[in-house]
């Protein structure tokens, strides 16, 4: 009802009502107060004019780390800059640090001219901005050495091929040293690529195993045999130390190879020339261990933990042609975890050698004993049945020129009879005449492309034909649709021309027995 | 030689090129207007025993002034306000 000052009781109500009204709206005006300035997540300080703490709301007691009774009063220091924002750090009890973004406006306290200064914590903010610094940092040095490692095979091979076009008379034995330099600079760029694909892979866990029943101690024979060129080239003496049947671990032989491969190759790397390496491996309980020992130039032990990481080198590597990524123990380590196992790392120190140890478990016993049990020495004989059986006949198509061409040359200086053809129409038409014992057929093809080339071939052929997939394209994914084309093999370009070699003769050999055993 | 007018403790953490900037910008504001008449004392408060800090520090950096008192104390990037510099080195009342 509203009053008139002529109402009787106008002398008091009005002032009454008046003082109520204020008194709420003064409780409202608190709570919003308070609502806002105890919920806030920033800090907030009043400062009397000398710098002295008048009030802190319950943030600021956290960044501070002090109640607010031992606040009020405590000279926090007059703010360099009212107006503006100024980063500063906060030190705790537990003398850690925190860092935090001030902003300061006057103001008025209690009829008295103050400071407001809010005290945001960037503490988060500051070392993700460090971190990723560092990465940025990580990733400049990275590709300063990804480009002299790649520029290093690059111009090896330039100079190489500059000698034949200038000297088209040079002297076999020259040709013959010219060939080696290409072919090992060819390896050095293909395993750079393999490296850092597979560490970009694995990071993303991009990499499933193919996990069967694999014998260890093959996959380290043909690892050693795809390394031990490198130890002859640096006159490293190699000592083997094997049990004499097979271990068998529930694995993928592929990733198991790079395994025992990165390892090697590590050690030949950081080994003087004249060095040794011994690989050994053993049974512990339910674990076989595999152990690659070097005298080389050793770690220091303040690296030894971080040997394992990505783009770490522990020491200047003997040769500036041999640096690497330093990404190769990091594929070790993590394809090794990945197989449920563990990797280790001691050296005495520098210039006195290392060992790296890889914990694998072995396949249970009771998957063990239905698989054969195979000694090392018929395991290591060579099979060569079929080589008498006339020449072997292989179908490549390919249709890049210079792939084409010199891929013809290699497989006929191995005695192979070689069909070619450019693109799939034409590889389908000489497969039907021909009828090859193994193609080679490459992915990217114009018109039809190498699936349907694969597909058409196997439903031709059936399995007397062995197949397989030369790509460029080297991703899980690809070797699986190659496989449901009906591939056999899958290689990714540039292929090792001793491995081709011996996987066709390996291929024929098969299916000669094969043939031999069904009739 | 007689203790100098001005008195100066910098609080600081860590040993960044923050801090030692810091260091750096008031001693060139105390050498252009106090030469030879006050003293500068770094000290880095994570690394220092806590009974060695006689002032309380609740952040840094922070500039005290011990003399003349009454102890006066700003807190920021006290380096780069050179007006604020210059008013601590006036004796009160001056």
């Amino acid at each position: 009802m509203n009053r008139t000052p002529r109402d009787s009781d106008s002398v008091r109500s009005p002032c009454e009502d008046e003082i109520r009204e204020l008194q709420r709206a003064l409780a409202v005006s608190r709570e919003f107060f308070h609502a806002i300035v105890n919920c806030s997540g920033d800090g907030i300080l009043v400062l009397n004019m000398d710098g002295a703490i008048l009030f802190a709301n319950p943030a600021a007691e956290r960044l501070l780390g002090r109640e607010v009774g031992e606040l009020l009063g405590f000279p926090f220091g007059l703010p360099t800059r009212p107006g503006a924002v100024s980063e500063i750090e906060l030190p705790q009890q537990d003398r850690s640090l925190r860092v935090a973004e001030m902003r300061v406006v006057e103001t008025a306290w209690q009829g008295r001219p103050a400071y407001v200064a809010t005290l945001r914590d960037i503490t988060g903010h500051k070392q993700a901005r460090l971190n990723a610094l560092k990465a940025v940092e990580r990733r400049d040095r990275f590709l300063a050495l990804l480009s002299h490692e790649l520029r290093t095979p690059v111009a090896a091979m330039s100079n190489a091929s500059q000698v034949l076009i200038r000297d088209p008379d040079v002297a076999r034995d020259d040709i013959m040293r010219i060939a080696n330099v290409m072919q090992r600079q060819c390896q050095q760029l293909k395993q750079l690529l393999d490296d850092l694909l597979n560490v970009s892979r694995i990071s993303r866990g991009q990499i499933r195993l193919r996990r069967k029943p694999t014998d260890l101690l093959e996959v380290i024979d043909h690892a050693v045999e795809m390394v031990s060129p490198l130890f002859a080239e640096k006159g490293h003496e190699f000592q083997m130390e094997l049990p004499e049947q097979s271990v068998y671990i529930d694995g993928d032989s592929v990733r198991l190879a790079q395994i025992i491969t990165n390892l090697l190759t590590n050690s030949n790397k950081y080994t003087e020339p004249g060095g040794w390496i011994r690989l050994s491996c053993e049974l512990e309980a339910d674990q076989v261990v595999i152990r690659v020992q070097d005298d080389g130039i050793g770690i220091p032990a303040d690296k030894l933990h971080k040997v394992f990481e990505p783009f770490v080198q522990a020491v200047h590597t003997v040769s500036s042609l041999e640096s690497g990524l330093g990404v190769g123990l990091a594929v070790v380590r993590d394809l090794v975890a990945l197989h449920g196992g563990s990797t280790e790392v001691h050296s005495p120190g520098v210039n006195r050698g290392a060992t790296f140890s890889v914990r694998l478990p072995l396949l249970p016993p009771e998957r063990r004993s239905e698989l054969p049990v195979k000694q090392r020495e018929t395991r290591q004989a060579p099979a060569k049945a079929a080589e008498s059986a006339g020449a072997i006949r292989v179908l490549l198509v390919e249709d890049v020129e210079d792939i084409r061409q010199m891929m013809r040359m290699v497989l006929e200086i191995e005695g192979f009879e070689v069909v070619v053809a450019e693109d799939g129409r034409t590889g389908l038409k000489r497969a039907s005449v021909f009828h090859p014992d193994v193609a080679l057929v490459d992915i990217g093809l114009p018109e039809i492309d190498g699936y349907e080339v694969a597909r058409q071939l196997r439903a031709e052929f059936g399995t007397a034909l062995h197949l397989v997939a030369l790509t460029g394209y080297g991703q899980d994914a690809d070797i699986h649709k190659a496989h449901e084309a009906g591939f056999d093999q899958h290689l990714t370009k540039p292929v090792d021309c001793d491995y081709l070699v011996s996987l066709i003769r390996d291929a024929r050999r098969k299916r000669v027995e094969a043939s031999t055993e069904t009739h | 030689m007689a203790d100098p007018s001005f008195i100066f403790l910098l609080c600081v953490s860590g040993n960044d090129s923050r801090a030692r900037q810091a260091e750096v910008q008031i001693r060139a504001v105390c050498e252009e207007v106090v030469p030879d008449d006050y003293q500068l004392t770094t000290v880095n408060v994570v690394e220092c025993h806590p009974e060695d800090l006689t002032e309380p520090v609740l952040a840094t950096p922070t500039l005290l002034r011990l003399a003349p008192g009454p102890t006066r104390r700003v807190v920021g990037d006290i380096g780069s306000e050179p007006q604020l510099l210059s008013a601590l080195l006036r004796k009160e009342g001056s």
